[in-house]
């Protein structure tokens, strides 16, 4: 398993440090928009809240050597979804390019990308408004 | 070389030839980047893009990302080399027991060198290819002789992972 650096350990919740592989957070598709998670830390619901009027994308990009099961694996395990929704952003990918496979909070996005290229997908975050 | 899974979770590698034996000891070698800034950068990608892609926020990824990355992705390599060498050999067949700990660690490992090989050698892109087109890439790279190991490494590399992930990797 691996180690998150002290400054981002501090700002992910207790069981969303990237890097792990076993108990990896689970941001259930059926869950409200993560902003409003019912779960969120007190602090990082603070924290999370400031960015409500400009959320974060985490985007997934096509590369030609991950295979695709492993990238549907990768995307259940990091947000929990489904096999359906996962396959859908997987195909979205290999279709497409790239998917959009959260959007949220700053803090939750770094996290996850984090957590992303861990799994050596190619993975990064950007302001949904670009 | 034939994989069977194991009751704990981990799996062993029945049956390697010593040729088999011999591509997977070069998983660490595939997955070195030294000389090729540009594999280098596919294991350590930005974390952002597009306007937020800034110097600031680059610098912090690299700071505080990145070198997590690094040493997740060297101690994946570290674990599959002890591996392979506690291998048992008997007479032209080795056999490598993987721990259900270290399965993911050889996924990882062999997608390193997989990522690396495919950056360094420019293997052609199965998604942009037709069909024909990549039967005839992949039939000129195996004549040329140069990179032609390689190309075969990649192969076996990617039916292992399949099955690994297939049978050992949870969600």
């Amino acid at each position: 398993m691996s180690s998150v650096p002290e400054p981002w350990r501090d700002r992910l919740r207790p069981a969303q440090q990237p890097g792990t592989t076993g108990s990896a957070p689970k941001n259930h598709p059926e869950e409200p928009e993560p902003w409003e998670s019912p779960d969120t830390g007190t602090t990082t619901l603070l924290n999370e809240s400031e960015d409500l009027d400009q959320p974060w994308q985490v985007l997934i990009f096509n590369d030609p050597v991950n295979l695709m099961s492993y990238v549907t694996v990768v995307i259940r395990r990091i947000f929990g979804y489904s096999e359906t929704k996962a396959r859908k952003h997987m195909m979205q990918i290999h279709r497409e390019g790239k998917t959009i496979a959260w959007t949220g909070g700053r803090e939750r996005a770094e996290a996850y990308v984090h957590q992303l290229q861990s799994h050596q997908l190619l993975a990064s975050l950007h302001k949904a408004s670009e | 070389m034939h994989p069977v899974l194991q009751e704990a979770g981990g799996f062993t590698l029945e049956n390697v030839s010593p040729s088999e034996y011999a591509a997977l000891s070069h998983i660490p070698s595939d997955a070195d980047t030294t000389g090729s800034p540009e594999a280098k950068a596919r294991l350590l990608p930005p974390g952002f893009t597009g306007e937020t892609a800034t110097p600031e926020n680059n610098a912090d990824w690299e700071e505080f990302v990145h070198p997590d990355l690094e040493d997740l992705f060297k101690g994946d390599l570290a674990h599959v080399a002890q591996d392979l060498q506690a291998a048992t050999q008997e007479e032209d067949e080795y056999t490598i027991e993987i721990s259900s700990e270290n399965a993911e660690r050889w996924f990882r490992a062999l997608n390193q060198a997989r990522l690396v090989m495919h950056t360094k050698h420019d293997f052609p892109d199965d998604d942009a290819l037709s069909e024909e087109e990549h039967m005839a890439s992949i039939t000129a790279l195996l004549q040329s002789g140069e990179f032609a190991p390689y190309l075969r490494s990649s192969r076996l590399y990617a039916v292992l992972q399949e099955w690994i992930v297939a049978n050992c990797l949870k969600y």
